[in-house]
């Protein structure tokens, strides 16, 4: 059976790999869970089931991405002289960078950002999107006390 | 979670004989399970009970060996339970508790089950609910504030005291060893912007919907008293009010209800002004406790302990916490 979305273009696998393209893998397999699996499963293993199929988003976003967010985050850390992310945050912790420094906050919030753009765009404000607040608990099953 | 593991020791006869040992069956009633939670080491399990001959009755099991557990012993849940009862906190009323060495093999609670809907979406966009969002803020302040006023001699002494959330927060971040610097800042803020301390009370430490069971009546029972602590009493309604459990919603008080009932409810109750401004440092504290636990429930799922994709997942939505961090510190967007 075949899925009747109208699909995005199909992306070039990584050589050298045969179509179709991790991303595009991914999405086949999260379409499957999305169109037979969810509605064939009962309440309760229908909320692990989106919970997957967001995990399969969120790879698939990642593959789609390419090294953008690894080359920005790279630069960020650079302006920032520090090597990677645990020597911002000790450094952030013992004060020699300050806290407060505009420019640490811009660069830290920009690498947030970059990661949610991947985990969760409909949270970041702009077209097409709420900028919601986080939903912490998606739609957990129901439960008795 | 789907079929969650139930330990082997917890059998329909098992249970059977457990109910008639408790006065809540006779030997040959007809018992079944349905498992609402299953974790690595507690179970919580709806029992319904037909015995004959007699009302059809649904009860609660609370269940699991405390060597397995990271949180107080249940028999200790069974005495906070009691003791927010007695206060006036709508809880579950229990039935019955013991060590069970001869039966189960493990320490149980009973419960009484209370029917209602815990799940924030509907709670916050079915019209059953309509009169339940405009009465829960307000209950949620009572319940709180009667909560808050038990005294602390009727506190087992196997419930922690918190003494400083700040370093309890990083030191729980330390454990995962994963560096996030949004959360460093996050740190940082809390320390250079401490509120003056306020007395320690008994607090539930896990005050928000989802842990609630609501009626169309609004606020019925408040569950899930494993973080419970003695601490600042400002942190359960800086939790309650996170950004992390509005659940899509606006309003601050779970995105149903809004602050000034809340607070005045509970100022009613304890006599104690908490404000706006005062809570927002709790709220921020909040979102960053809420997202390195979910790094550490994320921890459970790569070592091994847990394997679940609920768990996996979570890892992934740290950085929610952490943007909904910067956009308050940014002032972006006031809580």
């Amino acid at each position: 059976m075949t899925g009747t979305a109208p699909s995005p273009p199909p992306r070039s696998p990584a050589p050298p790999h045969d179509v179709p393209a991790a991303a595009d893998l991914v999405a086949a397999v999260a379409e499957f869970l999305g169109e037979r699996v969810l509605p064939a499963v009962d309440s309760e293993l229908r909320y692990l089931v989106r919970v997957s199929i967001n995990g399969l988003g969120v790879v698939e976003r990642e593959l789609t991405a390419g090294d953008g967010p690894a080359l920005r985050h790279a630069a960020r850390l650079r302006e920032l002289g520090c090597a990677n992310d645990a020597e911002l945050a000790a450094r952030i912790r013992d004060g020699t960078i300050d806290a407060a420094d505009p420019q640490v906050l811009k660069s830290v919030r920009a690498a947030v950002r970059d990661k949610l753009a991947i985990a969760d765009p409909r949270m970041l404000p702009g077209p097409g999107a709420a900028g919601r607040m986080p939903d912490s608990s998606h739609d957990r099953p129901a439960r008795s006390g | 979670m789907t079929a969650p593991a139930r330990a082997a020791e917890i059998t329909v006869p098992a249970v059977r004989d457990l109910l008639t040992r408790c006065g809540l069956a006779v030997p040959d009633a007809v018992v079944q399970l349905t498992t609402a939670t299953g974790g690595a080491s507690r179970h919580t399990i709806v029992i319904d009970v037909e015995s004959p001959g007699l009302a059809a009755q649904r009860v609660v099991l609370r269940a699991g060996a405390d060597a397995a557990s990271n949180t107080y012993p249940l028999l200790v849940e069974g005495q906070l339970l009691q003791a927010a009862l007695a206060a006036g906190v709508p809880v579950p009323r229990l039935l019955a508790a013991g060590d069970d060495t001869g039966g189960l093999g493990m320490p149980f609670l009973l419960l009484e089950y209370v029917a209602g809907e815990t799940l924030p979406k509907r709670l916050r966009t079915w019209p059953e609910f309509t009169r339940a969002r405009q009465l829960l803020a307000r209950q949620l302040g009572t319940a709180l504030g009667r909560l808050h006023l038990v005294s602390l001699e009727l506190v087992p002494a196997e419930v922690a005291a918190v003494g400083d959330p700040v370093a309890a927060c990083r030191d729980e971040l330390d454990l995962t060893g994963q560096p996030h610097p949004a959360f460093e800042i996050g740190l940082r803020w809390l320390e250079a912007h401490r509120p003056p301390a306020r007395s320690a009370v008994l607090t539930h430490g896990d005050y928000r919907l989802g842990n609630l069971i609501i009626g169309p009546d609004g606020l019925r029972a408040v569950l899930d008293w494993e973080l419970s602590a003695v601490a600042d009493p400002r942190l359960d309604l800086g939790w309650l009010c996170s950004p992390s459990w509005r659940f899509g919603g606006q309003a601050p008080v779970g995105g149903i209800g809004e602050y000034d009932d809340l607070l005045q409810a509970y100022a009613e109750v304890t006599g104690v002004v908490v404000t706006v401004a005062e809570l927002r440092w709790f709220e921020v504290l909040a979102v960053v406790r809420w997202g390195v636990l979910c790094i550490r429930q994320t921890t459970r799922h790569l070592t091994g302990s847990t394997r679940s994709i609920e768990l996996a997942a979570l890892g992934r939505r740290v950085c929610e916490m952490e943007w909904a961090l910067m956009e308050m510190l940014s002032g972006a967007r006031q809580p």
